[in-house]
């Protein structure tokens, strides 16, 4: 026994080494499952403030150009908008829709924490569970695709965005309907992969790429980006293809959360039946 | 004793909030520049101090900065492992006659050329393994290898143009 503790006491040193060691890759492996601690993380109360004033200050400064994209919008609304319509018939007025049903509902959010320098970047909002945000939420700025929420707290929700490597999100090709699957390799932020485009489509540079509306996140046809190039490797029935993104990640600062207000209806949905396969 | 406690944790807080609200969104080079000023603040721990100290206030310190980059463990193990090698870094690149009482690890008490060496290599280890920690795989090795000795680089550069700025000669004397 004796011997033992002269043991412990002669190494305890490296000990104490791998016992951090451990716990800190403990709380990575974690962290990769999503299923991440939530007290220490950038939605918490602390950081999330301090973001929060961060981004206060330089919004400040970038005010002018953001004045300039919310004019811009602006007007662009303004142009749709029903005051510019003549109403042709007015022997036809619903209250209560029953052709068309609200499927997705849009809540606006600022970006206060933004990062594009890692292989597993992260955005935080400033929209949280009081604003009716929820996990597995889709986000999009200015009609094209941003990114999920992963987590969200009180005041505030993060984000994973397209450019982290755990990403991925079913996309298809708008001109001949194709679906495949987009991720990132973790390297140039403006630029994404396609995988799965079957080889009987027929890609072209520069055709555009939305998402596919299958899963619950987005509604079909957010904008992903455009084809800068493309390739079936060797052996291979898939294209892989290189995607410009339309979002600008680097400047990322208003974004809308998609709430899908049937979501719930359809996992349910694809759940059972998936139950049923399994029995 | 005390005033040294309190000194090298208020720098160590100072800095994790400089790398987490200023560095970390700095997107020097598009993001393949990411220098570490943090670690300055475990590199300017005592000479004297205990052995086992230097991974945990850099797994504390490292977990903090985890925090504002949502990669819990990754900043943390980085600084384990470069807090397990400093003491036995420092030890190897001792004078002959020991380091005198006092003297800290700075380029103004042990020289320029010793400070290089000591800095620019427990960065490049820091740099090293967490870079590759963070991707958990060799894979782009190349690519990966470029951004770990640009990141060493701009943060050795930060830390020795940081120390020429805030200690002036004049400081070494009055101690």
């Amino acid at each position: 026994m004796r011997s033992l503790w002269q043991l412990i006491y002669r190494y305890h040193i490296f000990l104490v080494f791998l016992i951090l060691e451990v716990l800190a890759i403990a709380l990575l492996v974690r962290n990769n499952n999503y299923q991440r601690a939530t007290f220490v993380h950038s939605a918490n109360k602390i950081t999330g403030n301090l973001y929060e004033k961060r981004t206060e200050i330089a919004e400040y400064l970038k005010l002018q150009s953001i004045n300039a994209e919310l004019a811009k919008e602006n007007a662009r609304l303004r142009t749709v908008s029903k005051p510019n319509y003549l109403q042709l018939t007015d022997n036809l007025y619903m209250y209560e829709d029953t052709l068309y049903l609200l499927r997705y509902e849009y809540i606006s959010g600022r970006v206060i924490n933004n990062s594009v320098n890692r292989p597993n970047n992260f955005i935080t909002i400033d929209k949280g569970s009081t604003n009716g945000l929820k996990k597995e939420m889709g986000v999009v700025s200015k009609g094209s695709i941003v990114g999920i929420v992963k987590d969200v707290s009180d005041n505030f929700a993060s984000v994973m965005p397209m450019i982290n490597t755990n990403m991925s999100v079913g996309v298809r090709l708008k001109r001949s309907g194709e679906t495949g699957e987009v991720t990132w390799d973790g390297r140039d932020p403006s630029k994404v992969m396609v995988n799965y485009i079957s080889r009987s489509a027929n890609p072209l540079k520069g055709d555009t790429i939305i998402t596919s509306g299958f899963s619950t996140y987005f509604p079909e046809g957010i904008l992903v980006g455009t084809i800068e190039d493309f390739r079936i490797p060797e052996g291979e029935n898939f294209y892989t293809i290189d995607l410009l993104l339309s979002t600008p990640f680097h400047q990322l600062s208003y974004i809308e959360v998609i709430h899908n207000l049937l979501s719930d209806e359809q996992l349910e949905l694809e759940q059972r039946q998936e139950g049923q396969d399994g029995g | 004793m005390g005033g040294e406690i309190i000194r090298n944790v208020l720098r160590l807080i100072f800095l994790i909030l400089i790398q987490g609200l200023i560095v970390n969104s700095l997107d020097l080079w598009q993001g393949y520049i990411l220098p570490s000023v943090y670690i300055f603040g475990l590199l300017m721990l005592p000479i004297t101090t205990p052995r086992i100290m230097y991974m945990v206030i850099g797994f504390v310190a490292g977990a903090c900065v985890d925090m504002f980059t949502n990669t819990l463990g990754i900043h943390a193990s980085a600084c384990v492992f470069m807090g397990f090698i400093q003491p036995l870094f420092l030890r190897f690149l001792a004078p002959r006659e020991g380091y005198e009482v006092g003297q800290r690890p700075t380029l103004q008490d042990l020289g320029i050329g010793w400070y290089i060496t000591y800095a620019g290599i427990l960065a490049l280890i820091h740099h090293t393994w967490l870079f590759f920690i963070e991707l958990m795989r060799f894979t782009p090795f190349f690519y990966t290898f470029g951004k770990i000795l640009l990141s060493t680089l701009a943060t050795l550069v930060l830390m020795v143009l940081g120390q020429y700025l805030i200690y002036s000669p004049t400081d070494r004397r009055k101690k």
